[in-house]
C-alpha cells in the first residue's frame, strides 16, 4: 500500500539522518550512563546491590532520556523549516504521526539494547534470564506507549513558547500510567523468582499496558491533524 | 451577543441551602458508622459528591473541546472515517491479544465486570448528550471557553479534594499521604489539568490555543478513564462506603448523600455561569480597546 | 466564464489579538501571473501560508481549482508548489535524497529520471551526492526550486523567490518560470517592483491586512501604482 511506502520513506530519513549526526542516540546513551552513576552515588555508597529499585530506576532512566530524544525528535523538521516542507506534502498528517512514533520507539529501543545489559551487570544481583520473554515483551510495550504520547505531546509543543518546558510538563503525567506498568513488570521480573500471585499480577499489567498503547496509540492518531502546523 | 449567563443566583442560592441542608444531615441525621472506619466516615457526604463533581467538570472540558474540534474540521467526515478505521484496527489488535493470552492460559482482566462499564457508559452517555446538544449552539470561541472554565473550576474543586482525603487520611490510617492507586491516580489528574493551563498560557494565537488545548483536554480525559479503570482492577485500599448490589445502606444515609450532590452540582453551575461570563465581558474589553486604537 | 483556478474570500487570519489578515477578497484566473508587494508585517507571507495549507484561516474560505481548502487539501497539495525563502530541505542528505524524499511522498511516476532533470536544469547535476549543508546559499535556493517543482504542480507560490539569490541563480530562477509560464498559475510575493511588474498578469498591493491594490496588469497607471506603493511602504515607519 502506499501509505506505508510513505511511512517507510519518512521513517527512512529519520534514521540515515540520526546516523549521520548520531546527536540523538549519543546524548541518550551519555545520560542513561550518567544516571546510573548518580543512581549509584544516591542508593547504594557501599554495596551495588539494587536488585529490589531496579524496575524503578531503569524506568527512571528510561523515561528521561525519552524526553530528551523527544524534545531532539523534531529538531531536523525545524531546522530549514523542513516540516513545512512534509505539510506541503499531499500525505495524510497521521502518517507523519506514525512514522514519528516509530522512530521514537526504534531509537529508545536501541539506547535499551545497549544499557540494560550495563544496568544489569551495575545493579541486579538476581538472574532473570528465565523470564526474558516477558521482559522484553514489557519493555518493547512500555518504549510503545512512551513514543506514542510523547510523539503526541512533542508535536504539541513545537509550535509553542516554550516547546523545551512542555514536553516533561504534559508528557510526564501522560505517560504515568505506562511508566506504573512498566515497572510493575520491569520490577518484579528483576527483584527474584516469580510467585504465581507476582505473576498473575506481571501479566494483568503487561495487558493493561497493551490496552493503554492501543488506546494512546488511537486518541492520538485521530487527534494528530489539529496538533501539527498552526 | 449575550454577554450575561442567567441563573447564577439560583443556582446560587440553591447551592447554600442544599449545602446548609447536607450538613445538618452528615452530622445529625445521619447514624455512625461503626463498622469500618467510625466518625471520620462522615467525610463521605461531601467528598464523594465533590469528586464527582470535579469529574462533572472535567467532563465538561471534554465536551468542549469535542464540539470545538468538531466545528472546527470541515472534513470531519474524512476524520471520522479515520478514526473509526484506527480503532477497528485497534480493536482486531485486541482480539488478537485476547485470543492469544486465552491459548497461553492466561485470563485477561478478570477484575472488570463488563455490566459496570456498560451501566457507567449509558448513564453518562444519557446526561452529556443534552449538555452536547447545548454546546452545539454555541459559537466556536464560547466552547473553547467552557473547556478552560471546566478545567479550571475541575481542579478547584480537585485540590478541596485533596485536602479534605489528606485529612481524613491522616485521622484514620494515621499518616498524611499514602501512594494508594486511587490518592495517586487523582494527584496525576490535577497535574495533567495544571499541564492544560501551561500549554494554554504558551499559545498566542487563540485558534491555535483552543485546537492545541481541546486536543490535549480529550487525550486527558481518556488518560485518566482508563487510569481509574486500571487501578480498580489491580488492588486499591481506598474504602468504598456504596456498591451497587449492597441494599444495606440507611436511606437518612442516602438522602444526604443525594442532597450533598446536588449541592455541590449548584455550586458548580454557578461558578461556570460567573466564570464564563467573565471572559465574554474581557472579550469584549478587548474587541472595545481594539476597536479605539484603530 | 473563465476557469478560476484560486478564489479568495473574507479571508481572514488573527495572531492572538492582532489582526494580520483582515478580510481578503480576489480570485485569479488559470494560467494568471499575481503579483503581491507591500511593506513588511502587511500579511503577504501569511496569506501565502494560507493558500499553501500551511496555515489554517480564521475566518473565510479559499477554493483551488475547484476544491474548498480547508475541506480537502490533499488533492490541493498535489497541484501546489511553494518557493519560500525557507528552502525546506534537509542539511544532513545529499541533494539527490533531499529530492527523493519528497518525489516518494508526492508519489512521482518515474522519479529517477525526473530528479536527473531537474538536477540538470538547476545545474547541480556534479554535485547530487553532496549533503546540502555544504552548499552556498544560491545553490541551496537553486535545489529548493528543483524541490519544488519535483511533482510538476499547476500552481506556484513564490514568496520572495529573488532574495538571497546569487545572479546566476536569479538567471536560473526566471528561466524555470518562462519555461512554465504557460500552464501555470503563479502567486509571487515580492519586494522587486521591476521583476514582479514585468512577469505579473495582476499586481496587488497588501497593507495593514487589507487589499490597498487590485488591478490587472493592462489597467496599471505606474505613477499610481507607484504612489499607493510609496505611501503604504512609507507607513510602515510609523
Amino acid at each position: 500500500m502506499t501509505s506505508f511506502s510513505q511511512i517507510w520513506t519518512i521513517l527512512k530519513k529519520d534514521l540515515i539522518l540520526e546516523l549521520r549526526t548520531r546527536e540523538m542516540l549519543i546524548s541518550m546513551f551519555l545520560f542513561v550512563m550518567l544516571t546510573m552513576v548518580i543512581f549509584n552515588y544516591s542508593f547504594s555508597a557501599d554495596r551495588n546491590d539494587l536488585t529490589a529499585f531496579g524496575g524503578g530506576l531503569l524506568w527512571i532512566a528510561f523515561i528521561f532520556t525519552a524526553l530528551l530524544g523527544l524534545n531532539r525528535s523534531f529538531a531536523h523538521e525545524k531546522e530549514g523549516g523542513c516540516l513545512d516542507g512534509l505539510l506541503l506534502s499531499p500525505i495524510d498528517r497521521s502518517l507523519i504521526y506514525t512514522s514519528k512514533v516509530l522512530s521514537n520507539f526504534i531509537f529508545l529501543s536501541i539506547i535499551q539494547i545497549i544499557t540494560i545489559p550495563i544496568f544489569t551487570i551495575f545493579f541486579i544481583r538476581y538472574n532473570y534470564f528465565p523470564m526474558i520473554v516477558l521482559f522484553i515483551l514489557g519493555i518493547f510495550l512500555g518504549n510503545l506507549g512512551i513514543a506514542s504520547i510523547g510523539t503526541f505531546v512533542t508535536t504539541l509543543a513545537i509550535n509553542t513558547k516554550r516547546r523545551d518546558l512542555l514536553v516533561p510538563i504534559l508528557g510526564l503525567p501522560l505517560m504515568m500510567p505506562i511508566l506504573w506498568l512498566a515497572v510493575t513488570i520491569s520490577g518484579n521480573i528483576m527483584a527474584g523468582p516469580l510467585g504465581p500471585n507476582t505473576l498473575k499480577e506481571v501479566v494483568r499489567a503487561v495487558q493493561i499496558l497493551a490496552l493503554f498503547d492501543i488506546v494512546y496509540f488511537v486518541a492520538s492518531y485521530g487527534l494528530y491533524d489539529f496538533v501539527i502546523g498552526e | 451577543m449575550s454577554l450575561k449567563i442567567g441563573g447564577f443566583y439560583f443556582y446560587l442560592v440553591t447551592a447554600f441551602l442544599l449545602t446548609v441542608a447536607g450538613l445538618i444531615g452528615t452530622f445529625f441525621l445521619t447514624p455512625l458508622e461503626v463498622k469500618q472506619i467510625g466518625f471520620s466516615q462522615k467525610i463521605f457526604y461531601f467528598h464523594v459528591p465533590m469528586a464527582a463533581t470535579s469529574a462533572v467538570a472535567f467532563g465538561v472540558t471534554l465536551l468542549g473541546s469535542i464540539a470545538y474540534l468538531m466545528k472546527d474540521s470541515k472534513n470531519l467526515y474524512r476524520k471520522a472515517i479515520r478514526l473509526t478505521k484506527a480503532t477497528a484496527i485497534a480493536t482486531v489488535i485486541a482480539f488478537a491479544l485476547r485470543i492469544t493470552f486465552n491459548v497461553m492460559g492466561i485470563e485477561v482482566l478478570g477484575g472488570i465486570d463488563v455490566r459496570l462499564i456498560l451501566l457507567i457508559a449509558s448513564i453518562s452517555l444519557i446526561t452529556l448528550v443534552p449538555v452536547f446538544w447545548f454546546f452545539a449552539f454555541l459559537t466556536r470561541e464560547n466552547m473553547d471557553t467552557w473547556a478552560s472554565v471546566g478545567a479550571e473550576i475541575g481542579l478547584l474543586f480537585g485540590s478541596m479534594l485533596l485536602v479534605m482525603g489528606i485529612l481524613w487520611t491522616r485521622v484514620t490510617w494515621t499518616v498524611w499521604w499514602t501512594w494508594d492507586p486511587r490518592l495517586t491516580s487523582y494527584l496525576l489528574v490535577m497535574l495533567l489539568y495544571s499541564g492544560y493551563f501551561v500549554l494554554r498560557s504558551s499559545v498566542d494565537s487563540a485558534h491555535q490555543r483552543a485546537r492545541y488545548s481541546a486536543a490535549l483536554g480529550i487525550v486527558s480525559y481518556i488518560a485518566v478513564i482508563f487510569t481509574m479503570i486500571s487501578t480498580r482492577v489491580l488492588r486499591s485500599a481506598h474504602p468504598v462506603i456504596f456498591t451497587l448490589s449492597d441494599p444495606g445502606v440507611e436511606s437518612s444515609m442516602l438522602i444526604t448523600f443525594i442532597v450533598a450532590m446536588f449541592a455541590m452540582i449548584a455550586l458548580f453551575g454557578a461558578m461556570i455561569i460567573v466564570k464564563v461570563t467573565i471572559n465574554n465581558l474581557r472579550e469584549q474589553i478587548e474587541d472595545m480597546k481594539d476597536q479605539l486604537g484603530g | 466564464m473563465e476557469d478560476i483556478e484560486i478564489k479568495v474570500s473574507g479571508l481572514k487570519k488573527d495572531f492572538g489579538r492582532r489582526k494580520v489578515l483582515k478580510g481578503i477578497d480576489f480570485s485569479l484566473k488559470k494560467g494568471g501571473f499575481l503579483s503581491v508587494f507591500g511593506p513588511n508585517g502587511a500579511g503577504k507571507t501569511t496569506m501565502v501560508k494560507i493558500l499553501s495549507t500551511l496555515e489554517a484561516p480564521t475566518k473565510g474560505d479559499v477554493t483551488i481549482a475547484g476544491i474548498d481548502l480547508m475541506a480537502d487539501p490533499i488533492p490541493i497539495k498535489k497541484k501546489i508548489g511553494l518557493i519560500s525563502h525557507n528552502p525546506l530541505l534537509y542539511g544532513d542528505l545529499n541533494a539527490h535524497e533531499n529530492l527523493r524524499f519528497y518525489g516518494v511522498l508526492y508519489k512521482v511516476d518515474d522519479l529517477e529520471s525526473r530528479i536527473d532533470e531537474l538536477l540538470d536544469r538547476v545545474e547541480l547535476s556534479n554535485r547530487r551526492y553532496d549533503y546540502v549543508r555544504t552548499f552556498s546559499q544560491g545553490m541551496t535556493q537553486r535545489l529548493a526550486i528543483a524541490r519544488a517543482l519535483i511533482h510538476k504542480p499547476s500552481i506556484l507560490f513564490l514568496d520572495e523567490p529573488h532574495s538571497g539569490l546569487d545572479p546566476h541563480a536569479v538567471d536560473i530562477l526566471d528561466g524555470l518560470l518562462d519555461d512554465i509560464r504557460a500552464e501555470h498559475t503563479f502567486v509571487m510575493v515580492t519586494h522587486n517592483l521591476e521583476k514582479g511588474l514585468t512577469l505579473c498578469s495582476q499586481a496587488m498591493i497588501l497593507d495593514g491586512g487589507k487589499i490597498v491594490f487590485f488591478e490587472e496588469k493592462k489597467d496599471i497607471k505606474r505613477n499610481k501604482f507607484e504612489a499607493i506603493y510609496k505611501k503604504s511602504v512609507k507607513g510602515e515607519v510609523v
